[in-house]
């Protein structure tokens, strides 16, 4: 195997859980990773304080995260793939950052998180729109989810665009969204696996190639999503395909 | 692969279905347990009550099949003794039965039946059996108020929450009553950091570790707690992970 992709994380992410005070810096944040066998970091930049604010400020909070990322892929040397962020009140700002981003190699977007920049659909207006322009240009789109009438109807209207939802954990609606629609993916961060048996369950549903690692990356540990594909009764190929291979197909690493 | 012994599990009587691996047999439930390290488990029968009622009639009736799960899986498997707050007697029966057997564990004990007369004689006989209590909470505040109506009762504590003990309580807690013990199946304990940080404040000898098996995956709550447990000398990682569980069920060292 070549190497674990994660698919999702957030660097430079201050979210201690309870406040226990440590510090999860660039350095500890590589070296937790790739002590896991981890040599590809996805996602996208987030910060608490970026939760909750008027609308108006994530005209600028957005393309400021975008430049955090690029920063850290420029310091991090090919150990993480940014992922943009957009936002349905600003299309043409949006717009502007994924040809941005494009220009810059990158063709992800997300994790995209509306709960914390105050939108909640993913099949409004705006949203549509600016994933219509990335689905042209060959993006894809990494996204927590909503619900899955709404994560349907996103599907629906752009079928050639590439989306990853998080937190695959086996569920009848989201085996029924990746049977629905080809383009659909899911990654299986931060404990999605706790369910006994769940990759496997998946597997058997929707085949390997539409599964993907992550672990969601500081705010949850490493290894229970890895250990979940090392355990499960996967054949090889479908663990290398869920571990790394789905991942550099789509990103294209 | 570290050893472990399990002390939150909850064995099929027979059969059970899961949502992912379909049905569970007692056989696919050891089996797959083993692959998470765990050389020992202990723990009560799972078993859907109707309408969620008990009877006397259930309390034996998830004795004698534990009893059995542990002939069948000698060494393996432990039983907890079950017993209920609204069945006083027959609890204390089967924890003086149990006692017999060399049982160290009886449960479960609730924050919510605290106040129950039947409580207070569970809680006593587990004193007089030397057994330590399987106490399900949600608080901080009602264990610590149980521990001090008891200070002689050893209590294992399973918190059944995903937020509502902060690590400092949990920290806050283990300093004030030397009686408690903390079950690692808690989900937040499995969180980047949040149990890494606690053993800077806490004594290692009152975690155990535990899965929650089957309602979660085993080999990955084993994964999660030893990476917690990474950076701890090898004699606390295996207290945790074996030594203290080993204290609590009488088992000797080889």
């Amino acid at each position: 195997m070549d190497g674990i992709v994660d698919f999702h994380t957030h660097p430079l992410y201050d979210f201690h859980f309870q406040d226990h005070g440590v510090v999860i810096d660039s350095t500890r944040f590589q070296n937790d990773l790739k002590a896991c066998g981890i040599v590809c970091a996805c996602g996208s930049v987030i910060y608490s304080s970026i939760n909750g604010c008027p609308v108006e400020e994530y005209e600028t909070i957005v393309p400021t995260l975008n430049r955090q990322a690029l920063q850290c892929r420029a310091e991090w040397k090919g150990f993480y793939y940014p992922g943009i962020h957009i936002h349905p009140d600003f299309v043409r700002m949006s717009c502007e950052e994924i040809d941005c981003a494009c220009e810059q190699g990158i063709h992800l977007i997300g994790e995209l998180v509306p709960y914390m920049m105050g939108w909640r659909q993913y099949s409004s207006k705006g949203i549509l729109e600016i994933l219509s322009y990335a689905a042209e240009r060959n993006m894809v789109v990494s996204m927590h989810p909503t619900c899955y009438e709404d994560m349907d109807a996103l599907a629906t209207q752009l079928p050639h665009l590439k989306i990853v939802y998080a937190h695959l954990s086996g569920t009848d609606e989201q085996l029924m969204l990746m049977k629905r629609h080809e383009n659909v993916c899911f990654d299986y961060c931060a404990h999605g696996a706790d369910h006994d048996g769940m990759l496997r369950y998946a597997v058997n549903a929707v085949g390997s190639e539409r599964i993907l690692f992550g672990t969601d990356f500081p705010g949850d540990s490493p290894v229970s999503d890895i250990q979940a594909a090392m355990d499960e009764q996967l054949t090889d190929k479908e663990r290398e395909n869920i571990l790394g291979n789905n991942a550099r197909r789509l990103l294209n690493l | 692969m570290d050893k472990k012994i399990d002390m939150d599990i909850r064995p099929p009587m027979g059969s059970m279905m899961t949502p992912r691996m379909g049905n569970m047999t007692e056989d696919i439930f050891f089996n797959r347990l083993s692959r998470s390290g765990a050389v020992c488990s202990c723990g009560i029968p799972y078993v859907e009550l109707k309408d969620d009622k008990i009877s006397e009639d259930d309390i034996v009736r998830i004795n004698e099949f534990a009893f059995n799960i542990e002939k069948n899986n000698k060494g393996i498997y432990i039983p907890a003794v079950f017993v209920h707050p609204c069945f006083p007697d027959v609890s204390c029966n089967m924890m003086k039965v149990g006692k017999n057997k060399g049982l160290r564990v009886a449960g479960f004990l609730s924050q919510n039946n605290m106040q129950d007369p039947g409580f207070r004689k569970i809680a006593e006989k587990a004193i007089e059996c030397d057994m330590t209590i399987l106490l399900k909470a949600d608080n901080s505040k009602a264990v610590s108020e149980m521990a001090s109506l008891y200070p002689q009762l050893r209590l294992l504590v399973l918190f059944e929450c995903v937020v509502g003990v902060t690590p400092q309580e949990i920290s806050a807690l283990l300093k004030k009553h030397e009686n408690v013990y903390v079950c690692l199946s808690m989900v937040m304990l499995t969180w980047n950091y949040i149990l890494h940080s606690l053993l800077e404040t806490c004594r290692a000898d009152r975690f155990v570790y535990g899965s929650g098996y089957p309602f979660v995956e085993p080999s990955c709550r084993a994964a999660s707690i030893c990476w917690e447990l990474r950076d701890q000398p090898e004699a606390v990682r295996s207290a945790i992970l074996y030594g203290n569980a080993a204290k609590l069920l009488g088992i000797k060292e080889e």
